[in-house]
């Protein structure tokens, strides 16, 4: 999905689309994302992985931390920081606020 | 030549890059993914358990027994054991063996430094074997289709393995990667792979040398014998993992499950269950089982007849693809 709003906001998703401590892969302007919710908050990155070319949004999401499907490289969804072996580059993370039932973030930041 | 092969992701839905799109993952749905790899401590604190009191009682009888003819069977037993460490090893890379991150470290650590494989070298060298299972380049642990008999069994002796690891020791130790080594290695981690290569040798021969205070045949007894058996069990294992299936980026077809015995598959820590492995490598041991119930009829290759039948396969594809063309 995408939807441009005021001041270069762009919705990815909505926030039923998203059960909490889960998280949805979306392609936004050609931009793949990775849409979390974590104990209630939402928090957007890439959703390819720096290391090896794999969907986050597949991974496996384990508190505050999401693994790679393939490679099992780990990264803080909040910071978008490489935390173990094999991922060592920091995945990108985009600021995220609600508009109504719409999660959006400014892409291009 | 390696610094040719792009990186970039391959099409949509793949794994892997344009070079190699690893596809067939996506027949495990999300929702069973997200069940099955739900991770847990018990399992494999359990499983390391059984498997060290195995080492030691079974090390324990080999050298009680060392100057009897028993010295052979309790050598290849220990040996074995030893050897089957690779399981946790493998499943500790993957951060699998255990939910708390740390015991997959320490416990990939030790079990590294046990089969001569150094942990953080290992892990970085199974993420480009999974990345490129079966390219005849990319793939760091191929094991090539053997063009003889004889060359299979040499295969079989682990020679080669022998060959390679001192190789890597070597480089290891002194930093001197090669061209395939740097290509599976981020730059920025040498340093740290090299330090642990260093710790290692030293351990080794701090190792030798307290085997040797205790007697001077401890080291062949208890080490090079042991190491030397084991060495070719591991080697049977992982030539049916992928030897003689696709070289092909499809992991339904590029890996092999083979129904072993269920102390080896105990010991191995569920690495039989190959390609269910391949397919989801974030599934924990304990839950590859499970996993090969709902997927093993869309598998390609699946070894019913255990570590016979797959090498029986392997020798049939070995005879028909250099048999000498007639007329």
């Amino acid at each position: 999905m995408s939807n441009d709003l005021d001041g270069g906001w762009t919705a990815v998703a909505a926030t039923s689309d998203v059960p909490d401590n889960d998280v949805k892969g979306v392609v936004v302007q050609g931009t793949p994302l990775a849409v979390f919710r974590i104990k209630g908050t939402f928090f957007v990155t890439s959703d390819v992985c720096t290391h090896g070319n794999a969907c986050l949004s597949d991974g496996y999401l384990d508190g505050g931390t999401i693994e790679c499907p393939l490679h099992q490289g780990l990264f803080d969804v909040a910071s978008g920081k490489a935390l173990g072996a094999p991922a060592t580059e920091a995945l990108a993370t985009y600021e995220v606020k609600l508009k109504g039932d719409q999660i959006c973030v400014k892409l291009g930041q | 030549m390696i610094t040719e092969v792009t990186s970039s992701p391959g099409p949509a839905g793949t794994w892997g890059t344009q070079d190699w799109p690893l596809r067939g993952h996506e027949i495990i749905p999300s929702s069973l993914l997200k069940q099955l790899r739900h991770r847990k401590d018990m399992p494999g604190i359990v499983r390391l358990v059984v498997h060290t009191v195995a080492i030691v009682g079974s090390g324990l009888l080999l050298w009680d027994f060392h100057q009897t003819a028993w010295v052979w069977p309790l050598m290849a037993i220990f040996g074995c054991l030893v050897a089957l460490l690779f399981g946790p090893l493998h499943e500790c890379a993957h951060g699998t063996a255990f939910r708390t991150r740390w015991l997959n470290d320490v416990v990939g650590r030790i079990t590294g430094f046990l089969v001569y494989r150094p942990f953080l070298y290992f892990r970085y060298r199974h993420t480009s074997h999974h990345t490129y299972t079966q390219h005849l380049k990319l793939d760091p642990d191929r094991v090539n289709l053997p063009n003889s008999v004889t060359q299979y069994a040499f295969d079989m002796s682990a020679r080669g393995f022998w060959k390679m690891c001192w190789a890597y020791h070597m480089r290891g130790v002194t930093g001197r990667f090669d061209d395939a080594e740097r290509f599976f290695m981020p730059a920025g981690e040498t340093a740290r792979i090299v330090r642990e290569f260093r710790w290692c040798v030293a351990g080794y021969i701090v190792l030798v040398a307290a085997a040797l205070a205790l007697d001077p045949w401890a080291p062949l007894v208890l080490i090079v014998g042991p190491r030397i058996l084991g060495e070719i069990l591991l080697r049977v294992l992982r030539m049916s993992e992928h030897t003689a299936t696709d070289d092909s980026p499809d992991l339904l077809r590029n890996t092999r499950t083979t129904l072993v015995n269920p102390i080896l598959h105990y010991f191995y820590w569920e690495m039989p269950y190959h390609a269910e492995h391949h397919l989801a490598p974030s599934v924990p041991f304990h839950a590859l089982a499970g996993l090969h119930s709902l997927v093993s009829n869309k598998i390609g290759f699946v070894a019913e007849r255990g570590l016979l039948g797959a090498h029986a396969e392997i020798l049939r594809t070995v005879r028909a693809q250099h048999a000498p063309v007639s007329g």
